[in-house]
């Protein structure tokens, strides 16, 4: 999160590390390291990454001036806990503190304390495993969904939940506004981005989640018609994830691939945003004015994509990097695509002119 | 320290403790009791099982509930646990004792308190015994019973013989207290480790209820083997003198004597047996549990008095005064969470030192700044003295590392004995807590050339001839010593558990850090007076130098092998890895610093070196 550097999984359980401003790319594989299914940089330091593996977790502590390729297992910890076998979602406390693990065979979602690798079980519910967490930038609230048509917003004080059951489908993505008072999300089958604020927390001391009575569908983004100066254009769809930048002003929206929408591409959706003193959402008019979204269309022809998407701090402008490669399969090197990666964040490039760059 | 200034001291001390801890202890006490009659219904339940009579069993149970006599057994299992909840109480520790050597082990299990503890528990073992033999009634409840063989007397004089069954209970019930105080002792079960992460107590109860009977089931089940083991060698001993003593019979007819294997394979006594012991332990280690669960919550330490009376348990009071370490470490660990949940604390923290205070807050304003600067600053202390062991390794090379251990351990062999202050001396570094009249204590005792005397500053004494040639006596008899393995056996020092000991009070250091970078961090947007920024040098400086000595440390041998872990297991040992949530909360609170001041930090007065290890922060290059 503070550096210009990623992680990839890639099928042969190995896991390599990018680092904008070297060359070397380190590998990292350990013998329990097994069936990836997340990765996690933790918050506050220089190189560890927490790697969500079939059996465990597996903490890696890279030393960014080392110039080894192939970092030995001793930089590795191992977290375990019987039971808690796959591990598919991993989230770090913003204060760098305490690491939530999910697997949906456990209902638990556990709280580990890394250095002393013990864990704490919150208290679990039925209705399935834990797909998904997601902690707020204030580090106040956490977004845990499941595969059912419920998720539970998760307070770090007293870990405490809420409850909320969403109308139809299970909660496909979500994000957190950079100070924590608000929730964005999309439920699967449905066009549409919600939101759920929660106002200011009601004592210290205590804990309490202190969400609204209901969330607001504040986004349609059904398909419709926009005309370009290339014709016409459908646009719209389902979203797949959202990112939020950390300045609060950005948000990104990763539309599904549809056949009848720009050729079964996917697409990313920039919005402007603003949440106090009361949260809009608007399309993003970049310099090119006349056009109501700005959209970047990227041409991915491949059928792995890993898209990661990496809110830059020091980012005012466009405050998304995003980066996607493709990882067909275990012999050929991922390569960044063309219109990959940003060194800075600043721009995003693509060859198509549509792109606002800034 | 004159007796007459640490009379109100410790009067203050124990009013202090008393006012923070009070209504915890008896709520604790009161749980526990309340949680009796649920186990001793689940108890009764188990003891009348009969498969093949469900709706009779469990009726037969309900009924019996009812009864008169279980009332009393309630009452006087209540004392019981009231009694064991005050030893908690009185033996719990923040700072577990780790022995560093065999003969501190030993010295640790023989202490005299430990033995009044294990007498206590194995007497009280014997009254919970007593009452769970008399509950499941059947054979095993009376101690003495008529004698059911024909003698040859032809009279049916009633004679009275020992009923066995009801002597193995008790002696079980015996043998249970002991043991469950050796492992209360051994396994460092008075330690309180305080929570990763808050919850309400309710709902840790529920998660450790269990993993705790689990665990008692477990227990109970090779306590019994021992004891069976124990009892077939020398059963004979009890048998033969209580039945002289209250001149009963041993009746060998109606049941072979216990002291047999055959005897001893009655599945029906194991089977009763074990549940006493499940019984036993559960409630013990639920009296325990809640203990643990109360002394631990997060207590509300006010930062501003709000009269003048309750100016003793304020924040900054208390943080710069000496009170227990349990009070102290609640204080620190409120200060973790103020600093990072509670935006209008942190604002009193901010605001203390405006100019329109009243006149008799003045002389604490300049304390609340920074709270934690003295602490830490003497963990710097504290740590300058971790760096030494670099100095003593020279004299030692030739030997290696162990040999080293083992000289250094021959030194204070006086001093590691039960002390927990001793394990830090082979660091050579009196704990932090001490006064100067120990620092002094130490330098005798540790005649080891090449100590901290010096890399402490300190100025050495011009020692005496007598004092000189005590000393040289000495160093002859431990190297005479040295050389019999038997001596080296006890003496010498596990490495690993004399790390531990050096970190044992880490955790009190580790809140000091989280709750001085959150204020730090916090103070960028929310200090409006420049209250804790003015003293942002000489924090940065303070962690700096820390980083840099626990880097040092890290170098030693042992230092950064991890123990093993046995996950799911009631005993917490997380005091073992200490060292590496120290070490890491230490960079990561650095981290927080940079990462929220960034650049600004260029323009903060350090020293070149510290310059340049901020600029590898800055980097993320560390």
């Amino acid at each position: 999160p503070h550096t210009n550097k990623f992680a990839v999984a890639l099928l042969d359980d190995s896991v390599r590390v990018y680092n904008a401003s070297s060359t070397i790319v380190p590998s990292l594989k350990h013998r329990l390291q097994r069936n990836v299914a997340s990765l996690a940089w933790k918050p506050l330091s220089a190189s560890v990454l927490a790697v969500a593996c079939q059996s465990c977790i597996l903490i890696w502590t890279l030393d960014p001036t080392s110039l080894s390729t192939r970092p030995s297992s001793g930089c590795a910890q191992v977290l375990s806990h019987p039971g808690h076998t796959p591990v598919t979602s991993l989230a770090w406390a913003p204060s760098g503190g305490r690491l939530l693990s999910a697997s949906p065979v456990d209902a638990a979602i556990r709280v580990w304390d890394v250095s002393t690798e013990t864990c704490v079980p919150l208290p679990w519910f039925r209705g399935g495993g834990v797909t998904n967490l997601l902690w707020s930038p204030d580090g106040s609230k956490i977004l845990a969904t499941t595969p059912s048509a419920v998720f539970r917003v998760w307070e770090a004080q007293m870990w405490t939940c809420e409850r909320w059951p969403t109308l139809s489908g299970r909660c496909q993505t979500g994000c957190w506004s950079p100070d924590g008072s608000r929730l964005l999300f999309t439920v699967l089958g449905e066009p549409l981005i919600y939101s759920l604020s929660f106002p200011e927390r009601c004592g210290e001391g205590k804990g309490c989640v202190g969400g609204a009575k209901s969330a607001t569908i504040v986004a349609d983004l059904s398909e419709t018609t926009i005309q370009t100066p290339d014709g016409e254009e459908r646009l719209g769809g389902e979203a797949h994830s959202m990112v939020w930048d950390p300045s609060g002003e950005r948000l990104a929206v990763l539309m599904k691939g549809k056949p009848r929408v720009q050729d079964g591409k996917p697409v990313i959706l920039l919005f402007r945003t603003r949440n106090s003193p009361v949260f809009e959402l608007l399309p993003w008019a970049g310099p090119q004015a006349e056009l109501p979204t700005s959209r970047c269309t990227l041409s991915m022809p491949s059928f792995h994509v890993l898209a990661q998407c990496l809110g830059g701090p020091r980012n005012p402008l466009l405050g998304v990097e995003a980066l996607f490669m493709t990882c067909p399969s275990l012999l050929r090197h991922p390569q960044p695509l063309p219109l990959g990666t940003l060194s800075q964040g600043h721009h995003l490039f693509c060859p198509t002119p549509h792109i606002p760059t800034s | 320290m004159a007796t007459a200034v640490s009379r109100p001291c410790a009067g203050r001390s124990r009013d202090i403790l008393w006012r923070v801890l009070g209504w915890r202890i008896v709520a604790s006490i009161v749980w526990s009791v309340l949680f009796l009659p649920i186990c001793t219904t689940v108890f009764i339940i188990f003891s009348r099982i009969d498969l093949f009579h469900p709706i009779q069993w469990l009726s037969d149970s309900f009924s019996d509930l009812y009864s008169s006599y279980v009332i009393f057994y309630f009452l006087l299992l209540s004392v019981v646990i009231i009694i064991i909840s005050i030893f908690n109480v009185e033996f719990y520790a923040v700072v577990p004792s780790i022995p560093c050597s065999r003969l501190a082990l030993i010295g640790k299990i023989i202490h005299p308190q430990q033995l009044m503890h294990s007498f206590i528990h194995a007497a009280m073992g014997m009254v919970m015994a007593w009452c769970a033999a008399v509950i499941t009634q059947g054979q095993y409840s009376f101690l003495v019973v008529p004698c059911t063989g024909t003698n040859s007397f032809g009279s049916p004089a009633a004679q009275t013989c020992l009923n066995e069954y009801h002597l193995f209970f008790l002696l079980t019930g015996a043998f249970m207290g002991y043991s469950y105080s050796l492992l209360y002792f051994v396994n460092n079960m008075n330690y309180l480790p305080f929570p990763i992460i808050q919850q309400y107590k309710f709902l840790r109860f529920r998660r450790s209820l269990l993993l705790l009977v689990k665990h008692s089931c477990v227990e109970s089940l090779f306590l019994v083997r021992n004891f069976c083991i124990l009892y077939y060698f020398l059963g004979y001993i009890p048998k033969a003198w209580i039945s002289t003593a209250m001149n009963l019979h041993i009746d060998e007819q109606v049941h072979r004597p216990l002291d047999t294997v055959s005897g001893l394979l009655n599945l029906s006594l194991l089977y009763h047996v074990w549940l006493c012991g499940v019984f036993l332990l559960t409630t013990w280690y639920v009296s325990w549990i809640l203990f643990k669960i109360y002394a631990t919550e997060a207590h509300v330490f006010p930062v501003q008095p709000p009269f003048a009376e309750g100016s003793d348990e304020c924040l900054p009071k208390v943080l710069n005064s000496n009170p227990p370490p349990i009070i102290k470490y609640l204080a620190l660990q409120d200060l973790m969470l103020l600093s990072q949940y509670s935006p209008s604390r942190r604002q009193e923290v901010f605001s203390l030192s405006q100019p329109e205070e009243t006149a008799f807050q003045t002389p604490k304003s300049s304390q609340m700044p920074r709270p934690s600067v003295p602490p830490l600053v003497k963990t710097s202390l504290f740590s300058s003295k971790l760096s030494t062991p670099d100095v003593v390794s020279p004299f030692g090379t030739p030997f290696g590392s162990s040999v080293m251990n083992r000289m250094a351990g021959i030194f204070d062999v006086n001093t590691c004995y039960g002390s927990p202050q001793s394990p830090q001396l082979i660091r050579r570094g009196p704990r932090l807590w001490t006064s100067a009249s120990d620092q002094q204590m130490t330098e005798f005792s540790n005649p080891s050339p090449s100590t901290s005397i010096s890399a402490e500053g300190k100025t050495m004494r011009q020692p005496s001839v007598i004092y000189s040639w005590i000393q040289n006596k000495r160093e002859q008899i431990k190297n005479f010593l040295s050389k019999r393995v038997l001596i080296m056996y006890f003496f010498s020092k596990h490495p690993e558990a004399s790390i531990q000991a050096v970190f044992s009070d880490a955790q009190m250091h580790i809140w000091a850090l989280e709750g001085l970078s959150h204020l730090v961090a916090a103070s960028f947007t929310e200090d409006r007076f420049g209250v804790v920024q003015t003293t942002l040098p000489a924090i940065l400086n303070t962690l700096l130098t820390l980083q840099e000595a626990v880097d040092k440390y890290f170098k030693l041998p042992h230092a950064s092998s991890k123990p093993p872990r046995i996950s799911g297991s009631l005993v917490d040992t997380s005091y073992k890895t200490l060292r590496f949530a120290f070490r890491a909360s230490l960079k990561t609170a650095i981290y927080r610093i940079t990462t929220t001041f960034g650049e600004h930090l260029n323009a903060v007065q350090a020293s070149a070196e510290h310059q340049k290890r901020l600029q590898q922060f800055l980097e993320f290059k560390e």
